[in-house]
C-alpha cells in the first residue's frame, strides 16, 4: 500500500524547504534571466539576423528558460539531499515506513514544482520580449517536466556522492554549466563550423533546447523523435537508477 | 517464529572495512520485554541498532521484527519501531513542532492527529513550552527529551533506545527512566543501549553483554547477577591474628589485620561461623559484600578482552 500521507509530508517540506528561501532560490534566476534578455536579446539581439524566421531575442528565449530549469532542479535536489545527509536528519527518512519510489519520488517531485514554478515565470518575464505564443503547449508542459525529472534525478545522485561542499559544485561548474552553453542556449547549431558540430550533436541538452525551441517557437535544428526519445529515456532511467540507490543506501546507509 | 518475539536477530554480521563491527550474533527480544544491550564503546551496539532500523546495511544474517523481515518487508517493520539515536539528528531549520509533525507524517499520521499526539507527548516530557522554540535554541537535555518524545510519534509497539540519558542531569535522568517504565509497563517492548550499568540495574528485565562485537553474556538480569556475581565474607575479630587456624585452611581466605575475607559464597556462613567458634576466636563484626552487575560487567569485558 501507498504511504500517501508519507509521500505528501515529505513533498510538501521539499517544496516549502525552497520557498521559504525565494530570494535565494527563485529571485536570482528571474534576476539573470532578464538580464540574459535584456544584454543579449534586447541589445546585442538586435544586431544580429533572423534564424529560422524568428528574431534572435524570441531564438534564445526558450534556451534561457531550459537553462534556468535545469540549473534550478539540479541545484534545488542536490543540495537538498546533501544537507539531509550532511546534518544526518536523513536517519528520519531512513527508518520511516516510506518506499524508496516514494521517498525519490517526493524529492523529484519537490524539483520538478520548483522547475514549473521557474518554467511559468521565466515565460512570464519573457512576454516582455516577445508574443507569448506556444506552437506546441502539451509539448511544452511534456519538456518542462520530464527535463525538471532527470536534473533532479541527477541533483540527487551528486548530492548522494558527494561527500564536501566542493564535491557538491564540482559537475554544475565543469559539466552542466559547458553542455548548457554549448548546448545552443545562445547560438543555432548552424553557426558551428561544420566538422564541430558533432560536440553539438552529442550533447543531450542540444537535443532539450532544440525541443523547448520547437514547442515554443514552431522550429527546429535536430530530429524531434530523436530528441524525445532520448529525454524519455534518460527521464526514466536516471529516476529507477535514483531508486536504486536509495534502495542499496548509496552513502546514506551507514 | 512465535508471535510474542518483537525482535529477532540471526547471525548478524557487519564489517567497516577491515573492522569487524559485529560479528555473528543472534538473539531474540521478547514483546513487552525492558531488554539492555550493555557493552564498551565499540561494541557493537549501535551498529546492532542502525542494522534493525534501516539506519545501515549489514553484511549477513536475517533480521525479523514480529516476524517481519528487516530487509524484505522493510515498511512493515518500521512501522513497528521508534527509534531515539544517541547522536541528535534533528533538522535544525524546525521548530519543535513541526520535527513531530514531519516525522509522524513520515509514518503516515495525518497533520492533525500528529499535532495532538505531539501536544500529549511534549507535556508527558515537559517540552510543551517550547514548542514553537527552533531547534538550535534548545539545551541538550531538552534535546534529549525531544528524541524519545519524536520518536513515540507513532506509537510504536517497540521503542529503541541509544544511550537515552548520556550527558543528562540526574533529575532529567530519573524523570526520563520514569517515563520509560511507565511505557513498558503499557506494553511497549524496550530496547536499551547504555553505558550506566544503573541504568540496566533499575530498568531492565534481560541483559545482554556485547563486546568487540561479540556477545559475551546473555541472560535474565537477576539470573546473571546470580550465576555471575561473587561474595565474600568478611569477618572481622575483635584481636590480630597472626596464622590462620588449622580448621579455616578448607576456605579460601586472605587475613588483613583483623579481617579474615573468605570468598566463599556467601551460603557458605554458618560453616565458616562454627569453625571459627571452634577455633575460640572472638567475632566483634560480620559482613557480606556481593559483587554489582557493574562488577561483573567489568569483569566480563576484561576477561574477553
Amino acid at each position: 500500500m501507498v504511504n500517501w500521507v508519507g509521500f505528501y509530508t515529505l513533498t510538501k517540506r521539499e517544496i516549502l524547504r525552497f520557498l521559504k528561501v525565494w530570494t535565494m532560490t527563485i529571485l536570482p534566476t528571474w534576476i539573470t534571466t532578464l538580464l540574459y534578455l535584456i544584454v543579449f536579446g534586447f541589445t546585442i539581439g538586435r544586431a544580429l539576423p533572423e534564424i529560422g524566421n524568428v528574431t534572435y531575442l524570441e531564438f534564445i528565449i526558450p534556451g534561457i528558460l531550459m537553462m534556468g530549469l535545469i540549473t534550478t532542479t539540479y541545484a534545488n535536489n542536490s543540495t537538498s539531499v546533501f544537507m539531509f545527509k550532511w546534518l544526518n536528519y536523513i536517519e528520519g527518512i531512513l527508518i520511516a515506513p516510506l518506499s524508496y519510489i516514494e521517498t525519490v519520488g517526493a524529492f523529484i517531485l519537490g524539483g520538478i514544482v520548483r522547475g514549473l514554478i521557474i518554467g511559468i515565470s521565466v515565460y512570464i518575464i519573457s512576454l516582455f520580449f516577445y508574443s507569448g505564443s506556444i506552437f506546441n503547449p502539451l509539448l511544452f508542459i511534456f519538456l518542462v517536466i520530464s527535463v525538471s525529472l532527470i536534473f533532479a534525478s541527477l541533483g540527487l545522485i551528486t548530492g548522494l556522492w558527494a561527500e564536501d561542499w566542493d564535491q557538491l559544485n564540482i559537475w554544475s561548474t565543469f559539466i552542466i554549466t559547458p553542455l548548457v552553453f554549448l548546448g545552443g542556449v545562445f547560438h543555432s547549431i548552424t553557426l558551428v563550423p561544420e566538422n564541430l558540430q558533432i560536440i553539438t550533436k552529442i550533447n543531450p541538452i542540444f537535443y532539450m533546447i532544440d525541443a523547448l525551441r520547437y514547442s515554443m517557437l514552431g522550429i527546429s535544428e535536430s530530429n524531434l523523435y530523436i530528441g524525445l526519445s532520448l529525454i524519455t529515456i534518460l527521464a526514466v532511467s536516471f529516476f529507477f537508477f535514483t531508486v536504486y540507490l536509495f534502495r542499496i543506501g548509496y552513502k546514506i546507509r551507514r | 517464529m512465535s508471535n510474542d518475539i518483537a525482535i529477532s536477530i540471526k547471525n548478524l554480521a557487519k564489517k567497516y572495512n577491515d573492522l569487524e563491527a559485529v560479528k555473528n550474533i543472534s538473539f531474540d527480544i521478547k514483546q513487552g520485554e525492558f531488554f539492555g544491550f550493555l557493552g564498551p564503546n565499540g561494541a557493537g551496539k549501535t551498529t546492532t541498532i542502525n542494522a534493525i532500523t534501516g539506519v545501515a546495511n549489514f553484511d549477513s544474517g536475517k533480521i525479523e521484527v514480529f516476524s517481519n523481515d528487516v530487509v524484505k518487508d522493510y515498511r512493515e517493520a518500521r512501522n513497528f519501531i521508534g527509534l531515539a539515536p544517541q547522536e541528535f539528528n534533528f533538522d535544525p531549520f524546525l521548530t519543535v513542532l513541526e520535527t513531530f509533525i514531519y516525522q509522524g507524517g513520515y509514518y503516515g499520521i495525518p497533520k492533525k492527529l500528529c499535532i495532538k499526539r505531539a501536544k500529549e507527548l511534549m507535556k508527558l516530557f515537559g517540552i510543551y513550552e517550547k514548542k514553537n522554540s527552533n531547534i538550535r535554541t534548545l539545551s541538550g537535555g531538552f534535546k534529549r527529551r525531544l528524541i524519545i518524545a519524536r520518536a513515540l510519534i507513532h506509537k510504536p509497539k517497540i521503542l529503541i533506545l541509544d544511550e537515552p540519558t548520556a550527558g543528562v542531569d540526574v533529575e532529567l535522568r530519573h524523570h526520563l527512566w520514569n517515563l520509560l517504565k511507565k511505557l513498558n509497563k503499557k506494553g511497549t517492548t524496550i530496547f536499551l543501549t547504555t553505558h550506566y550499568i544503573e541504568e540496566v540495574e533499575k530498568l531492565c528485565d534481560r541483559v545482554c553483554i556485547l563486546n568487540k562485537g561479540k556477545i559475551i553474556e546473555i541472560d535474565d538480569k537477576k539470573q546473571l547477577i546470580k550465576r555471575l556475581a561473587k561474595s565474600q565474607i568478611i569477618i572481622e575479630l575483635k584481636d590480630k591474628l597472626k596464622v590462620l587456624p588449622e580448621n579455616l585452611k578448607k576456605y579460601n581466605s586472605k587475613i588483613y589485620g583483623k579481617n579474615i575475607i573468605f570468598l566463599e559464597d556467601k551460603v557458605k556462613i554458618n560453616g565458616i561461623l562454627k569453625d571459627i567458634e571452634k577455633s575460640n576466636l572472638e567475632i566483634a563484626d560480620v559482613s557480606i559484600e556481593s559483587s554489582s552487575l557493574e562488577d561483573i560487567f567489568i569483569d566480563m569485558v576484561k576477561k574477553n578482552g
